[in-house]
C-alpha cells in the first residue's frame, strides 16, 4: 500500500509540473475568438481649413464612394463659439460641397460621419488681394504631436500660419517649437502650453517668430488632449494661398507627391524633427523618365531644422522622397504657371483612393496626377462622384488608364472635361499608386489661380468593388 | 440525634456563644437527607438549633425529618414555595426572632464538623472586620473532596453571576484564606440577624435561582459584609443538577433565571446613577447577545433571554416596590459593592467559551501527547494545548495582520465593494422590486443581502466599520471552522490546528484577504462545513438526525451561494468527488441531494439568476493563467502569493504518500479534489473551459482547502504513535512533512506580518479623485483592461465580462460613481443593457467607430477607467481615435472622459430625440442628435422628479413592463430606449415612476423569509444546560 501510494505521489507530482510545463511552454492561453463585423461605423474629419478676411470661402467637400448613404455633421469652429454646420446626407457615388464660416485664420471645421464612410477635404478661396486657391483633405485622426513642414518668411510678404484646433470637449494644451535652415529652434513661452478650449482653434503667425527663412517648419505637440494641425501659407498681391495637413506623428520613411501641370519648380520644404542628422534622397518621375532628385543627393541637414530643397520639372512630375531615419517631415511646394501657388504633404501608395477636387468656380481647368512608383505597371479604373449626383446620373463612364512603373500619369482631359468640379474615385486592380489633383480655377483678374490636393485613400473594408 | 436551644444543657451554655438555628430546607432528599442530618448533629458549635422546612416531600422526607427531629420542629408546607418561602416560614418562630444566627442550609449539603463554628468565629472573631452579616463556607463535591464546587462567587457588571472556579478545579489550599466576596451560594449561609431583619429575607419571586445574589447584595447595600471561610467546609451533593431530585417540570433554561435573576437584582440593587449607564449598556450588550445567539442558531436560548427581559418587564411594579425597600437600608455607594465584581476582562472564561464552541458536538478527542519530560515543558505544552497556542498564536497573527483595519480611516482599494450607508439601504435592496445599482432591471437581490444588513445594524450603520467586521471576522471563521472540521474528522486536535493555520494562510486566503474579497472569503468560511457535511455523508460514521443534518447541508451551500454563486462550481467539484470516491453513497446521495434541493431553495434568487444566465452568475473574469502560481495557489499577485505559498499543495502531496490505511480514502478525495480544482482553475483562466463552468478563485480556494483537509487526514494518521515505532520511512515522511509545513506556515506568518494589503486606509489610486470630484449627480464608469485576469484599479471591482476581437480583447466592468457596490453581492449582471454594452465595445475594438462615447451615453458612462499600461495596443488605438472620449490627465490611471455623456435618468425636451430614444441600432444611436437634457433623480420606485417642458424621459435601467410613469395623473407604460433601457414621452409637470410588480418581490422575500426561519429552526442548536 505504502508502496503504491508513495508511486501514486510520485505521478501527481510529475504530472502537475509536467502540466505545467506543458500549460507554460506549448498550451499558453486560448487564442481569441474572430471578432463580429462593425455594425455603427463612424469616424470624424479634423479640417485646419483657415480663413481670412470676409471676402475669403471656404467648402468642405465630402465624397462618399460606397453603397451605403452616409450621414454627416458639421462643426465650424474659431475663437468663439463652434457653430454647427447642419446634419447631411451624402448619397452613396456622390459627393456635396458645403460652405463653412470663413472669417480669421484660425477657421476650422470638423466632419462626423456615420454608416458609411466618406472623404473629407476642403477648397478655400482667398478673396481680395490675397486671391488664390488652396485644397488639402482633412486629417482623418487628432493626436498629441504634429509635424509641419510647410511654412515659410522668405519674404516680407510671406505671411504663413499654423493652424491648429481642438475639436474636442476638453481644454487641450499644446505647445509650439519653430524650426528653420538658420535660426536656431524657437520655443517661446508664448508659444508653450498654449491652452486652447474645447471645440476651439488657433493660428500662430510664423512670420511674428522666424522672419525670412524659406522653410519654417512647426512641431506641435499636445501635452494634455488632442488636436490637429495645418499650415496655411498666404502670399498677397499674386502669390496666392496654399495649405497642408500635417503629418500625426512621425511620417513613413519614403513619400510620394505626385505632381501636375505646374510652372516646373518644386520647393521640398523638409523639416528635420529627429535629434539627429538623417540622410535624404529622392527620385523625380515624370511622364518619360525617372531620374534623381539632385538636390537631396548625400544631403543630410541638421537635426531640429527645416530647409528647402529646390529641382526643376518639365510637365507633371512626381517626387518619390526617403528619409533614413523617423522625425522627418516633408511638403512639395510648387506654382502655377501664371500666379498662385500650391502644396500637399506625401503620401505612401495604396489600392484606392478618393481625389477630390481642386476647384473652386468657373472657369475650371482640373488636373489629376498620379504617381506610381512601383516596379510594375498600375491599371486604374476612373469614376466620377459627381457633385450631388446620384452616380448613374453622373456625366463621365468610367475609364481605364494605365500608369507605367516610375511614371507619373494624367488623367485624359476628356474624362476631366466630363465633370470638371466633381471628385474622382481611382481603384487600380494591381498594384499601388498616389494620385492628386493639381488644378487651375476661377482666378483672380483673369488669371487661373492654382491649387493642389493630395487624394485620400479609402481605407481597406470601405473600397468599392 | 438534633437538638434545639432550649434542650441544650445549662452548664454547656456559654454565655459569649452565639445562638445559631439551622433552617434546613428539606425537598424529596431522602436519599441524602440523612447524611445531612447527621453533619449538623456533628456540629462542635455549643448554641445550635435546627427547624426543619419540608417543602411538599412526596418521599418520605418529612418522616424522616421527624425522624431526626421530632413533630414540633418541622414546618410543614402544603406546597413547594422554594427557598425564600421555607425561609419566610422559618423566620415567623419565635426561636428564629430569638437568634443571633440564621443558617440556612439545603438537604444536600452536609456540613464539616465544626463548620457553624468556624463560621461564627469568621462572623466575630476576625480582628478589624466588622458588621459581617453573611457567611459562607467552602463548598466540596459530595464524592470527591479535593473537587471545588463553591468559594463565594461574584457577578459582572450586569448581574450575570461568577464563580472564580475553573471546571473540575482541585483543592489545593488556592483558596484557604478568608474572603470577601459579593455573595456565598444559599445551601449553606449563616446570616446574622441584624443583617437578615434589616434587609429583609431572600426575594420569593427568584423561584430559588439566584436569589442569593440579591439577598447578599442588598446586605451588602445595607453595609453588612459577606464571607467566605475555608475553615468551614460543606460537601454538596447538587442532587437537583445530578437529576436525583424528582423536579417539576421546567419551563425555562438555566440562561432565563440567570438573565431573570441578573435584571431584577440591577433594578433593585443598583443606585439611580448607577443605572442610568449600567441599563443602555445592559441593552445594547443584551441586544448582541441576542443576535449572537440567533446567528449561532440557539434560538431557544434567545427566546430565553427576551423572555427573562419579559418577565421583568411584567413584574415591574413588584421590582419597584422591592427596590424601595432594599434602597431605604442603604449605607454605602454602588463603589463599594462593584469593589467584590468581577472584571470585565475574563480572559479565563473566553477561552472556556472558545474552547466549548471550538469542540462542540465533538466525539471525543484524542489526546496527541500523553507526557513529557520535564526539560521538554514547553514543548510538551506546545503538543499538549494545540488549540490554546494555535488560538494564541493566531490571535497575535490576526491582530497584526488588521492592523491597518485599527482607527476611524475607511478601508479602500483593491477590489472591496463600498458598504451603503446604512443597513437600511441593504434591507431595501433586499426588498426591493428593482435593482438600484448599474443598470438596474427587476433582477432580485441576493439573500446574501439579509446577513450583510444585520452586520451593518450590528455596527451601527457605519459602512467602513462593517466593511472591517466582515473582512477581519471572515479569516477567523475559516479557520475555525476548518479547525472544527478537521478535528471532527479526525480526531486530533493538533493536526486539525496546523491544517487549520496551513488553510487561512494559504495563497489563495491571503490573496482573497489583501483584495478585500469578501464573498470568497464566505466562501472560504463555509467550505469547511460543505466539507465536513459531505464527508459525514459518504462516510459510515452514524447521523443523529439526517434531515437535520441534510438542511444544514443546504443552509450552508446556500449561504456560499448567496455571497458567491460560482462557489457552486466548487461545491460541486467536491460532491462529485465524494459521489465517485465515497463509502455510503446511496447515504451520500440522499443527503447531497437534501442539502442541495435546501440550498437551492433558500437561494433561490440567485438560482433564478443561474438559470437565467448561467455564465454571468457563475464566472469569474479574475485569476492568472500562469500554472506555476496555479500550482502554488496564488490566483492573483499580493503578499503571500509567492513560490513558497507551494507548501500546502507539496505537504498534501506528502501527506497522500504517507497516509494510513484508515485515511487513505479521505486523503485520496481531498486529493483529487485539490488536482482537479487546480486543473480546472488553470483551464478556467486560460480560457478554455465555457464561461459558465470558469471561476479560477473558486476552484482554487476549493483546491486550497481540499489540500489542507489532505494535510489534516494525512498528518493525523502519521503522527499516531510515532513515537512508540523505531525510526524509519514514516518517521523521515513526518519530520519531513513538518519541516515543509513549517517552512510555508512560518514563511506565510511572516508575510501577513509584513504585509501591505491591497486593501488598506487610502488605498484608492492617487488618480481617482479626477473622477470622485466630477460635478455631482450620478453617472456610471466603465472600466476597461487587458483580459489578463486581474481586477480594476480600486474601486472598480472585478470584471463582468470579456469582449473578443480578433485584434485585441478587453475586460469591462461596469459600475456606478463609487465603484463596486456590496448591494451586487452574489448578483450578476446581465440582461439586454449588458448585451448592449458588450455590442459597444466589439464596435469599439472592431475600429470602425469613432463615437464609442455616443454609443457609450445612454448607459450614463461618464468615464471609461483602465490601469496605466493595462489597455492592449489595439485597443488603446482604438480608444485614441475616439472623437467623444477625451483622455484626461491623471497620473496611474487611464481616464477618458465622455464628451457625449448623458445622465442616467433624464428628460430631453428637443422633439428630434424621441426617434432618437426609440432608436435600437447602433448606426442610429451614434448618430443621434446632441441635444441637451435635463438631468433628473437616480430612478427608484416610488420616486418622484419633475420636468419644465414635454419632453422624452429616459432612464438608463434595463427595461422591464412593471414600470409605471405617472405624470399629468396619467400612469404611463414605458417603451424600451435604445433597445434596452425605458422611456415615455412626458407632459410638464411631476413625473413619479412606480413598479407594478413590487408585490411580486415582497411575497418573494417573505417566502424567502419563512423557509430560512425554518432552516435555521430546524438546524438550530440543543438549548443550553
Amino acid at each position: 500500500m505504502r508502496r503504491f501510494q508513495a508511486l501514486a505521489a510520485a505521478i501527481l507530482v510529475a504530472l502537475g509540473v509536467g502540466g505545467a510545463v506543458y500549460a507554460d511552454r506549448e498550451l499558453g492561453p486560448r487564442s481569441l475568438s474572430a471578432g463580429a463585423a462593425a455594425t455603427a461605423p463612424s469616424g470624424e474629419w479634423f479640417c485646419p481649413h483657415g480663413g481670412g478676411k470676409a471676402d475669403w470661402e471656404v467648402e468642405l467637400q465630402v465624397a462618399n464612394p460606397g453603397t451605403e448613404p452616409a450621414t454627416i455633421r458639421i462643426l465650424t469652429m474659431g475663437r468663439g463659439r463652434a457653430e454647427p454646420g447642419g446634419t447631411f446626407t451624402v448619397e452613396p457615388g456622390s459627393f456635396l460641397r458645403l460652405p463653412v464660416p470663413a472669417v480669421g485664420r484660425e477657421r476650422a471645421s470638423t466632419v462626423e460621419w456615420f454608416d458609411q464612410w466618406v472623404a473629407v477635404g476642403w477648397v478655400a478661396h482667398a478673396g481680395g488681394d490675397e486671391g488664390g486657391l488652396a485644397a488639402e483633405p482633412c486629417a482623418a485622426t487628432a493626436g498629441g504631436r504634429w509635424l509641419l513642414p510647410d511654412g515659410s518668411t522668405a519674404t516680407d510678404v510671406d505671411d504663413d500660419y499654423v493652424v491648429v484646433m481642438n475639436p474636442f470637449s476638453r481644454d487641450a494644451v499644446f505647445s509650439v517649437t519653430l524650426l528653420s535652415e538658420r535660426t536656431a529652434p524657437v520655443q517661446h513661452g508664448d508659444l508653450t502650453d498654449v491652452v486652447l478650449g474645447p471645440h476651439h482653434s488657433v493660428a500662430v503667425r510664423l512670420s511674428n517668430w522666424i522672419k525670412n527663412e524659406r522653410t519654417v517648419s512647426a512641431v506641435i505637440e499636445a501635452s494634455i488632449g488632442r488636436v490637429a494641425a495645418g499650415t496655411l501659407g498666404i502670399k498677397p498681391q499674386g502669390g496666392g494661398v496654399r495649405s497642408t495637413i500635417g503629418y500625426l506623428g512621425d511620417p513613413p520613411g519614403t513619400l510620394v507627391f505626385p505632381g501636375g501641370s505646374d510652372a516646373g519648380r518644386t520647393d521640398l520644404a523638409v523639416m528635420t524633427a529627429a535629434l539627429e542628422r538623417v540622410g535624404l534622397s529622392g527620385q523625380l518621375l515624370d511622364e518619360e523618365a525617372e531620374q534623381t532628385f539632385g538636390g537631396l543627393a548625400d544631403s543630410a541637414p541638421p537635426a531640429q531644422s527645416g530647409r528647402t530643397y529646390t529641382a526643376s520639372t518639365n510637365g507633371p512630375t512626381s517626387v518619390v522622397f526617403t528619409a533614413e531615419a523617423p522625425g522627418v517631415a516633408v511638403a512639395r511646394r510648387t506654382y502655377g504657371v501664371v500666379s498662385d501657388q500650391g502644396s500637399t504633404g506625401g503620401a505612401v501608395p495604396a489600392q484606392a483612393w478618393v481625389v477630390l477636387p481642386a476647384v473652386m468656380g468657373s472657369p475650371s481647368q482640373p488636373g489629376l496626377a498620379f504617381a506610381n512608383p512601383g516596379t510594375e505597371p498600375v491599371e486604374l479604373t476612373l469614376s466620377y462622384l459627381a457633385l450631388g449626383l446620384a452616380p448613374e446620373s453622373a456625366g463621365a463612364d468610367p475609364i481605364m488608364l494605365t500608369i507605367p512603373p516610375h511614371r507619373t500619369a494624367t488623367a485624359p482631359r476628356a474624362f476631366l472635361d466630363a465633370a470638371p468640379d466633381g471628385a474622382v474615385l481611382a481603384v487600380a486592380d494591381a498594384g499601388t499608386f498616389v494620385p492628386a489633383a493639381a488644378s487651375y480655377s476661377r482666378g483672380r483678374e483673369g488669371f487661373a489661380t492654382y491649387a493642389v490636393a493630395l487624394g485620400i485613400e479609402i481605407p481597406a473594408g470601405w473600397i468599392p468593388a | 440525634m438534633a437538638t434545639t436551644l432550649g434542650e441544650r444543657p445549662a452548664a454547656a451554655d456559654a454565655v459569649r456563644d452565639p445562638s445559631v438555628l439551622v433552617v434546613l430546607v428539606a425537598r424529596d432528599a431522602a436519599g441524602w437527607l440523612r447524611e445531612c442530618l447527621q453533619s449538623l448533629a456533628s456540629q462542635t458549635h455549643a448554641r445550635l438549633g435546627v427547624v426543619a422546612v419540608d417543602n411538599a416531600s412526596t418521599d418520605g422526607t418529612a418522616d424522616l425529618l421527624v425522624q431526626a427531629l421530632g413533630q414540633q420542629r418541622i414546618i410543614r408546607l402544603p406546597e413547594n414555595r422554594g427557598l425564600a418561602g421555607a425561609v419566610q416560614a422559618a423566620i415567623q418562630l419565635p426561636a428564629a426572632q430569638a437568634a443571633d444566627y440564621l443558617l440556612i442550609l439545603h438537604d444536600d449539603t452536609a456540613l464539616g464538623p465544626d463548620a457553624v463554628a468556624r463560621m461564627v468565629e469568621a462572623a466575630e472573631g476576625i480582628r478589624g472586620v466588622e458588621r459581617v452579616g453573611i457567611v459562607g463556607p467552602k463548598v466540596v463535591d459530595w464524592e470527591n473532596h479535593r473537587l471545588l464546587r463553591e468559594v463565594g462567587r461574584s457577578t459582572d457588571r450586569f448581574g450575570h453571576p461568577y464563580t472564580p472556579l475553573q471546571d473540575g478545579e482541585l483543592d489545593q489550599g488556592q483558596y484557604d484564606r478568608v474572603l470577601e466576596v459579593l455573595f456565598v451560594s444559599d445551601l449553606a449561609m449563616l446570616i446574622s440577624r441584624e443583617a437578615w431583619q434589616r434587609t429583609g429575607m431572600f426575594d420569593e419571586r427568584y423561584a430559588g435561582r439566584h436569589d442569593d445574589l440579591d439577598f447578599c447584595w442588598r446586605a451588602r447595600l445595607a453595609g453588612f459584609r459577606v464571607l467566605m471561610t475555608p475553615l468551614a467546609v460543606a460537601r454538596h451533593r447538587s442532587a437537583s443538577s445530578r437529576g436525583e431530585r424528582p423536579t417539576e417540570h421546567r419551563h425555562r433554561s438555566s440562561r432565563y433565571y440567570a438573565e431573570r435573576a441578573a435584571l431584577v437584582s440591577m433594578l433593585k440593587d443598583y443606585g439611580v446613577l448607577t443605572l442610568l449607564w449600567v441599563l443602555p449598556v445592559y441593552t445594547v450588550l443584551g441586544v448582541a447577545r441576542l443576535v449572537f445567539l440567533a446567528l449561532g442558531r440557539r434560538f431557544e436560548d434567545a427566546y430565553d433571554l427576551v423572555a427573562a427581559w419579559g418577565w421583568n418587564f411584567a413584574h415591574l411594579p413588584g421590582t419597584l416596590r422591592r427596590r424601595v425597600r432594599a434602597q431605604s437600608v442603604r449605607s454605602v455607594r454602588d463603589r463599594a459593592v462593584r469593589r467584590f465584581m468581577a472584571a470585565t476582562l475574563r480572559v479565563p472564561r473566553w477561552f472556556e467559551r472558545a474552547e466549548e464552541f471550538l469542540e462542540e458536538d465533538f466525539e471525543s478527542i484524542a489526546e496527541d501527547e500523553p507526557t513529557r519530560p520535564r526539560g521538554r515543558r514547553a514543548a510538551s505544552m506546545a503538543v499538549g494545548h494545540p488549540v490554546l497556542l494555535g488560538t494564541t498564536i493566531g490571535i497575535l497573527l490576526w491582530a497584526v495582520a488588521v492592523r491597518h483595519f485599527v482607527g476611524p480611516e475607511a478601508i479602500e482599494g483593491g477590489a472591496l465593494a463600498a458598504f451603503p450607508g446604512s443597513s437600511t439601504e441593504l434591507f431595501g435592496e433586499l426588498l426591493s422590486g428593482v435593482r438600484t445599482t448599474i443598470l438596474g432591471g427587476a433582477q432580485p437581490s441576493s439573500p446574501a443581502l439579509g446577513a450583510m444588513g444585520a452586520v451593518s445594524w450590528i455596527s451601527f450603520g457605519n459602512a467602513d466599520l462593517a466593511e472591517k467586521l466582515m473582512l477581519g471576522a471572515l479569516p477567523v471563521l475559516a479557520a475555525v471552522f476548518a479547525y472544527r472540521s478537521f478535528a471532527r474528522q479526525t480526531v486530533r486536535p493538533g493536526t486539525a490546528v496546523v491544517a487549520a493555520a496551513a488553510y487561512v494562510l494559504s495563497g489563495t486566503a491571503l490573496w482573497a484577504f489583501s483584495e478585500g474579497r469578501i464573498p470568497l472569503l464566505v466562501g472560504f468560511a463555509t467550505l469547511p462545513i460543505v466539507w465536513d457535511r459531505l464527508d459525514g455523508a459518504f462516510s459510515r460514521r452514524r447521523i443523529e438526525r439526517p434531515f437535520r443534518f441534510g438542511v444544514g447541508l443546504g443552509a450552508a451551500i446556500a449561504i456560499a451561494m448567496s455571497f458567491l454563486p460560482g462557489l457552486a462550481l466548487g461545491i460541486a467539484l467536491m460532491i462529485v468527488v465524494h459521489i465517485l470516491g465515497g463509502r455510503r453513497r446511496g447515504r451520500g446521495l440522499g443527503l447531497t441531494m437534501l442539502g442541495a434541493a435546501t440550498g437551492g431553495l433558500l437561494a433561490f434568487p440567485v438560482v433564478a439568476d443561474i438559470v437565467s444566465d448561467p455564465a454571468a452568475s457563475l464566472s469569474s473574469f479574475v485569476g492568472t493563467d500562469d500554472p506555476w502560481s496555479v500550482l502554488w495557489l496564488a490566483p492573483g499577485g499580493g503578499p503571500g502569493t509567492w513560490v513558497l505559498a507551494a507548501f500546502l499543495p507539496v505537504a498534501a502531496v506528502l501527506c497522500f504518500a504517507a497516509a494510513e490505511r484508515a485515511e487513505f480514502g479521505r486523503v485520496a478525495r481531498a486529493i483529487a479534489v485539490m488536482g482537479a480544482g487546480m486543473a480546472l482553475a488553470w483551464l478556467s483562466a486560460a480560457g478554455y473551459l465555457p464561461d459558465a463552468l470558469a471561476n479560477p478563485p473558486v476552484y482554487l480556494l476549493t483546491a486550497a482547502f481540499a489540500a489542507a483537509a489532505a494535510v489534516a487526514y494525512g498528518a493525523s494518521g502519521l503522527v499516531s504513535g510515532l513515537d512508540q515505532q523505531a525510526f524509519g520511512v514514516r518517521q523521515f515522511g513526518a519530520a519531513l512533512l513538518t519541516l515543509v509545513l513549517a517552512v510555508g506556515i512560518g514563511a506565510q506568518s511572516l508575510q501577513v506580518t509584513l504585509a501591505e494589503w491591497e486593501v488598506r486606509p487610502n488605498g484608492l489610486p492617487p488618480a481617482w479623485p479626477v473622477v470622485d470630484a466630477s460635478a455631482p449627480g450620478e453617472f456610471r464608469i466603465l472600466w476597461i483592461g487587458s483580459p489578463a485576469g486581474e481586477r480594476f484599479p480600486a474601486p472598480g471591482g472585478d470584471p463582468i465580462g470579456i469582449v473578443e476581437s480578433s485584434g485585441a480583447s478587453l475586460r469591462f466592468g461596469l459600475t456606478d460613481r463609487r465603484g463596486a457596490s456590496a448591494l451586487d453581492f452574489g448578483r450578476p449582471a446581465f440582461g439586454p443593457g449588458y448585451d448592449y454594452l458588450r455590442s459597444v465595445l466589439l464596435e469599439l475594438l472592431a475600429g470602425e467607430t469613432a463615437h464609442a462615447g455616443t454609443l457609450l451615453a445612454p448607459l450614463g458612462v461618464r468615464y471609461v477607467v483602465a490601469d496605466e499600461g493595462d489597455l492592449p495596443a489595439p485597443a488603446a488605438a482604438a480608444f485614441d481615435v475616439q472623437a467623444d472620449l477625451d483622455l484626461v490627465p491623471a497620473g496611474g490611471l487611464t481616464i477618458f472622459r465622455n464628451a457625449a455623456a448623458l445622465p442616467p435618468a433624464f428628460v430631453a425636451t428637443d422633439p428630434a430625440w424621441t426617434p432618437a430614444a426609440e432608436a435600437s441600432s447602433l448606426p442610429e444611436i451614434a448618430a443621434r442628435p446632441i441635444v441637451d437634457v435635463q438631468r433628473i433623480p437616480p430612478v427608484e420606485s416610488g420616486g418622484t422628479s419633475g420636468s419644465a417642458t414635454a419632453g422624452e424621459v429616459v432612464v438608463a435601467d434595463q427595461f422591464d413592463p412593471g414600470w409605471r410613469i405617472e405624470n399629468q395623473g396619467q400612469r404611463l407604460p414605458p417603451r424600451p430606449a435604445f433597445g434596452w433601457a425605458i422611456s415615455s414621452e412626458v407632459e410638464p409637470g411631476s413625473i413619479s415612476f412606480i413598479f407594478t410588480e413590487q408585490w411580486m418581490r415582497t411575497a418573494e422575500m417573505a417566502l424567502l423569509g419563512l423557509l430560512w426561519l425554518a432552516a435555521l429552526w430546524i438546524t438550530r442548536k440543543p438549548v443550553s444546560a
